[in-house]
């Protein structure tokens, strides 16, 4: 598999999508990688935390400008890869290039979004058919999809999850013995740790409002964070219009990475930066606007609905 | 930089609504057996145009419910004229109902582009389901005119017209039979804000002052200061159909001082994220308040939270009235949600 040419492909302006078969290929090859890794990934700082990007590929390359190129700068990309922007197909295939092209330097976690029911919803499998003419490469990508991580920890302090906590798990260990090779259930501990957000009112764990996952309030957040010895939680999942959201007087942060979300939210975007500074684990935030429309180029003929859409 | 408004956008805007309002309808968010007639290709929607197109039918059925319910009384009937109506199946659908017997009594009249009147003519002509109640169809209501065919039955009036020009539209009223004595409801579903201010506001002055008992409901954007009503006025500029009314009128406060000033001395309004927090509560009391918000949260995933309150808060609607016999209270209670 000729990483190089593939990353050639799609960091061209405008990006070329690699064809079904190369698909089929570095799918099995990061599938082949990742059976061997553990639920939760243990990353070590310096590393740039990036939430949300859903097909924003444009933006993805922004922020590459803005925080660094992989492989001179780690990451750790909590998911939502796909679905909503026209351009999840290019960003999908890029993250899984770097991630065989630079294992240690790039951590690709699992987001709500990486699923076969979900990208049915929300525009990835369009988007395949569209691009692709069938869904094969919608099977290969959400196929893997199952393989991919569902927590990280960074120096064994910070915890990094795409959604949040859930209300069967106390312990990082028991995240550990998850059977994470399925698609994602319509509830259980798998769900939540995807599909979960923090409320900052709520005391006790309800069933979210999004159909999935929990909402979980301050007491879960301490006793995880007592529990297991760590001092923060990073997440992602839900859209914050200044990038990023601090919560429980910093122990829970949430972190946004698709600026002026879906083309209509006129949000900016964050990036956060775990490094170590004096010897303790410093957090520092890099914040962006989205792509100039110049450098972007607009889908119009490539969709055939308006987008963005609002109720006109 | 704001781009011409392209007359096609925004007649447009009338299939793009059908289209999210079939779409909600088949996922089950409420019923419409008419709305699949006015849809040509069927596309994908996302969760968040569902149930946002529900909240709007929701709002729009029971601010005419309430109208219908409040004149129940009128002797010699009621009128319901619907402003740039599009492919609005609201006609049919309250028939079916049977909900209202005062539905007997209305005489419903449709103001649109002609290019969309002889669409919906088209589409009614294919469809006998449609052609159930028009009385007389077709040899009897079908007339041609300078302006495109038009449909003229007993109590359904498709009129081809351009809100702009108020006296050409109430020629064709007055030709038509309309009374301006008795209570007449203005329906503006996301039309009025798409005509330059200064002419939507000639059309509510003349309902006003030719209408004895006009009552209006509005639906649309507002609130274009924030970074998602600028980004909303960029994209609606960019697809050719500019919120043209929203910069003089930018928030909910100024229309209704918009409103009260060109005559009308009842108005209250709804913010649509406010519809959507309290959806249920009008329900009556012996019924679970929230069931009908349980009953939509469980029809499908909704992962567009953030969006669905940022949108929302970015619509509203307004009810409002001329009437010199009722209390400000009566009206808000028998009128209003």
């Amino acid at each position: 598999m000729d990483l190089d040419w593939c990353l050639e492909k799609l960091t061209k302006n405008p990006p070329e999508v690699l064809p079904e078969q190369v698909v089929k290929g570095i799918t099995e090859q990061l599938k082949e990688a990742l059976i061997y890794e553990s639920n939760v990934a243990m990353v070590e700082s310096p590393v740039s935390v990036v939430g949300d990007l859903h097909g924003q590929y444009y933006d993805l390359v922004e922020l590459f400008r803005v925080g660094g190129e992989c492989p001179e700068t780690n990451y750790l990309f909590l998911g939502n890869y796909v679905d909503r922007g026209f351009y999840s197909v290019e960003t999908i295939s890029l993250l899984v290039c770097l991630k065989l092209h630079y294992p240690r330097r790039i951590t690709l976690l699992r987001g709500n979004h990486e699923s076969k029911g979900v990208t049915q919803v929300y525009g990835f499998y369009s988007e395949c058919l569209r691009k692709y003419g069938n869904a094969n490469v919608w099977k290969y990508f959400t196929d893997m999809f199952n393989y991919l991580q569902l927590a990280a920890l960074i120096d064994e302090k910070i915890f990094c999850v795409h959604g949040g906590l859930s209300p069967s798990i106390s312990s990082i260990n028991q995240i550990r013995v998850l059977d994470r090779f399925q698609e994602i259930p319509p509830e259980g501990a798998l769900t939540d740790l995807v599909w979960s957000d923090p409320d900052a009112v709520e005391q006790e764990t309800k069933p979210s409002p999004r159909g999935a996952g929990h909402i979980f309030g301050s007491q879960l957040v301490d006793k995880f964070l007592q529990d297991n010895k760590i001092n923060h939680i990073i997440r992602s999942n839900q859209l914050c219009m200044d990038g990023h959201q601090v919560l429980f007087s910093g122990k829970l942060i949430t972190i946004w990475s698709a600026p002026n979300f879906c083309y209509r939210c006129g949000n900016v975007a964050s990036i956060l930066e775990v490094f170590k500074a004096n010897n303790s684990l410093t957090l520092k935030y890099n914040t962006y606007t989205a792509a100039p429309e110049n450098e972007r180029i607009i889908p119009s003929l490539e969709t055939t609905k308006e987008i963005p859409d609002y109720f006109k | 930089m704001k781009n011409q408004s392209n007359k096609e956008s925004v007649r447009g805007t009338g299939n793009s609504a059908a289209l999210c309002k079939l779409s909600s309808v088949q996922k089950g968010y409420y019923a419409d057996p008419f709305i699949q007639y006015f849809v040509q290709k069927k596309e994908k929607v996302e969760p968040i145009m569902n149930r946002g197109f529900y909240m709007r039918v929701h709002a729009m059925d029971r601010l005419i419910s309430q109208f219908l319910n409040a004149n129940s009384e009128s002797s010699e009937g009621v009128q319901i004229i619907q402003l740039g109506g599009g492919k609005d199946t609201t006609f049919w659908r309250l028939r079916l109902s049977g909900e209202n017997e005062v539905v007997n009594k209305l005489v419903w009249y449709e103001i649109d582009f002609p290019r969309t009147i002889q669409e919906k003519l088209r589409i009614i002509s294919r469809v006998p389901k449609l052609q159930e109640p028009i009385v007389g169809w077709p040899n009897k209501v079908l007339k041609k005119t300078s302006k495109g065919a038009e449909l003229h039955s007993p109590d359904y009036h498709l009129i081809c017209g351009d809100l702009r020009k108020t006296e050409d539209l109430h020629n064709s009223l007055q030709e038509h039979g309309v009374n301006f004595e008795i209570p007449t409801l203005f329906i503006s579903e996301c039309v009025l804000v798409y005509v330059e201010p200064n002419s939507a506001d000639k059309l509510l002055g003349y309902i006003t002052e030719t209408f004895k008992l006009p009552f209006f409901v509005l639906y649309e954007p507002t609130n274009p200061l924030d970074n998602f009503g600028k980004q909303m006025m960029k994209n609606l500029s960019k697809m050719g159909c500019p919120l043209l009314a929203i910069e003089q009128y930018n928030s909910i406060e100024s229309q209704i001082k918009r409103f009260q000033k060109l005559g009308f001395n009842y108005v209250d309004v709804k913010n649509m994220k406010l519809l959507w927090d309290t959806l249920g509560k009008w329900e009556a009391e012996n019924v679970d308040g929230q069931k009908e918000r349980k009953r939509i949260i469980r029809l499908e995933w909704f992962d567009e939270l953030e969006e669905w309150n940022m949108i929302m808060s970015h619509y509203f609607v307004l009810y409002a009235a001329k009437n010199d016999q009722i209390s400000q209270e009566k009206f808000i209670k028998i009128f209003g949600l």
